[in-house]
């Protein structure tokens, strides 16, 4: 513990040590090597067919009563896109998308861990206020679409999260943020095979009594690597040869299917 | 095993997707069918997007046509000038509506415009074959049989640009095969599917070519048709999905070996019902999609072109 603590000192006055430790990997025994100043880090991550996990550390500093224990709040944040979203109506018996509306910036990922239900740790006004929750992040994309109609705004503003949410780019976890013993705390940070590559933010809010006391901002490049970026990045960056090397792997796929199944 | 498809940006089992391929190429093998006109729909069921589909299902073609086309040319079945006419207005066809997708899907009416083509041409295709395939089952049980009236000329013999067809014996106007080319390269750019449905039949009651000389012309001018779609779709509207279609391919290639040697034990007229029944099922399927209340109805779409 004596490791950290002095670390802690010169690092931040109520928060130290944001690591990212990618999954797989098994905490080092020492800091060392562990602890790093994340600012604009690029974090190239091993992806699978289905994800991957980030593991965010901190340990919390200052005094700490037992009866009076403080809560934690991670909020990460991906890159920022406009979108449009589409409404769909029943013409002539037949579902149509109509009145797309324009919302000028989404974060394609948005997750929320805590370390207690949100609504036990602060009251909404509060968590609203700091962008913390699905809520407050409906609140913000309703400002967003160029809609006069506040309440249709809303709703369109709650459709994006909620298809976020089902697409697996927004979420929210009340058991995400574990502490350990008084001081260190861990967040796992899943991200979908779908999530993007770009700049990042893990926002670290540290809150005692219903009052926010620390916190902490980190940004962090999350780099996709693998086979299925490099096929979406060809595809996108030389489009005409990604369609010529598509064809030409179809016609070798026919040939050989031929020169296997050849009877003679 | 879930594998991430990076241009579809979902993630599917892959043996479901291999098994799915294996399906289609066992249907297309036993009916001789291209099995585009299945394969697109049941990639929509799955969850992939339409547009994704469409294109991907356009280069999937390209492989399961390749070596017909081949064996075809071997033997010397495809008509090169006929082709070549067909593939001029394929061509045509295949800019034009691949420009349409680009523009359906900044609008953001892909989807629907292609569920509505598929039910469109699903219906009257599958109603036609169940149609003409239970009268055929019905002639042959009752015992009589009667040929086919077909009159020896017909408007195709009045239009001028008249050109010369060695190979398949003759002197038609351009315009019909420009004309047939530029609709198969539609349905390529729009639905995914090789034509051949639509090619053939056309060919040889409209045209009056050899039927010798019809299938080896038709797969010749699909290989074409299906490439320039893939490339054309890979370079304006990026939907073209090669971890898809190598699943795909690789799936259809090993089922349409089994589904020619199941075909030998089914009859003609019994095949063409089955066929007729399983596409008016996908049709129906599609149709039920478009009308019932969707659960959720609101999408969102990344900023393409136009919008507001």
């Amino acid at each position: 513990m004596r490791y950290l603590r002095a670390l802690s000192k010169f690092l931040l006055p109520s928060l130290i040590g944001l690591t990212l430790i990618i999954a797989g990997q098994s905490l080092p025994a020492r800091a060392d090597g562990v602890i790093t100043d994340l600012t604009s880090d690029k974090v190239p991550i091993e992806w699978n067919f289905t994800g991957a996990n980030i593991f965010l550390f901190g340990a919390i500093e200052g005094e700490i009563r037992p009866d009076n224990k403080p809560d934690v709040i991670v909020v990460v944040k991906g890159p920022e896109k406009p979108l449009i979203a589409r409404k769909k109506e029943r013409i002539a018996g037949v579902w149509v998308n109509t009145n797309p509306k324009k919302v000028t910036k989404v974060p394609l990922y948005y997750s929320v861990a805590s370390s207690r239900p949100l609504r036990d740790i602060a009251p909404a006004s509060l968590l609203d206020g700091l962008g913390i929750g699905f809520e407050a992040l409906v609140g913000q994309l309703t400002t967003r679409f160029n809609v006069d109609d506040t309440k249709a705004a809303e709703r369109y503003a709650e459709a994006v999260v909620r298809l976020m949410e089902h697409d697996g780019l927004y979420k929210t976890g009340t058991a995400g943020v574990k502490i350990v013993g008084d001081r260190l705390f861990q967040v796992n940070i899943s991200l979908e095979a779908n999530v993007p590559s770009g700049a990042f933010t893990a926002d670290v809010f540290l809150f005692r009594g219903g009052k926010l006391i620390g916190r902490r901002a980190t940004e962090l490049t999350i780099l996709k690597s693998g086979f299925e970026r490099l096929v979406f990045e060809f595809a996108f960056d030389y489009p005409f040869f990604y369609g010529v090397i598509a064809v030409i792997l179809a016609l070798i796929a026919g040939f050989a299917a031929t020169a296997l199944f050849r009877k003679d | 095993m879930q594998i991430y498809l990076p241009i579809a940006e979902i993630s599917v089992n892959m043996f479901a997707i291999l098994a799915m391929g294996g399906a289609v190429g066992f249907l297309s093998g036993m009916f001789g069918v291209g099995g585009g006109f299945l394969m697109t729909p049941l990639l929509i069921f799955t969850g992939i997007p339409p547009a994704v589909a469409v294109a991907t299902g356009a280069n999937q073609i390209v492989a399961s046509s390749v070596s017909g086309a081949m064996g075809q040319w071997r033997r010397g079945n495809v008509d090169i000038k006929l082709g070549t006419v067909l593939l001029i207005g394929g061509i045509i066809g295949a800019v034009a509506g691949v420009q349409l997708v680009k523009w359906l899907r900044a609008m953001g009416q892909i989807d629907l415009f292609i569920s509505l083509a598929y039910v469109t041409f699903l219906g009257v295709i599958g109603g036609l074959m169940l149609i003409e395939s239970l009268n055929a089952i019905r002639r042959t049980k009752s015992g009589k049989s009667h040929r086919r009236s077909s009159s020896r000329h017909n408007f195709v013999h009045g239009l001028p640009f008249k050109m010369r067809f060695h190979r398949s014996k003759l002197y038609i106007s351009a315009l019909p095969p420009l004309v047939l080319g530029l609709i198969v390269g539609l349905l390529v750019a729009l639905m995914g599917v090789g034509g051949g449905f639509i090619v053939v039949p056309a060919m040889i009651y409209l045209l009056r070519v050899p039927t010798n000389v019809v299938v080896g012309t038709s797969l010749f001018q699909i290989v074409f048709v299906t490439s320039i779609v893939t490339i054309l779709h890979a370079t304006s509207n990026q939907t073209v999905d090669v971890v898809l279609a190598l699943m795909l391919m690789l799936g259809g290639v090993i089922g349409a070996q089994f589904g020619v040697r199941a075909g030998q034990y089914l009859r003609g007229e019994q095949m063409r019902a089955l066929l007729g029944f399983m596409v008016l099922a996908v049709c129906l399927r599609m149709a039920f999609d478009l009308i019932i209340r969707p659960d959720e109805l609101y999408s969102l779409a990344p900023v393409l072109g136009g919008g507001s």
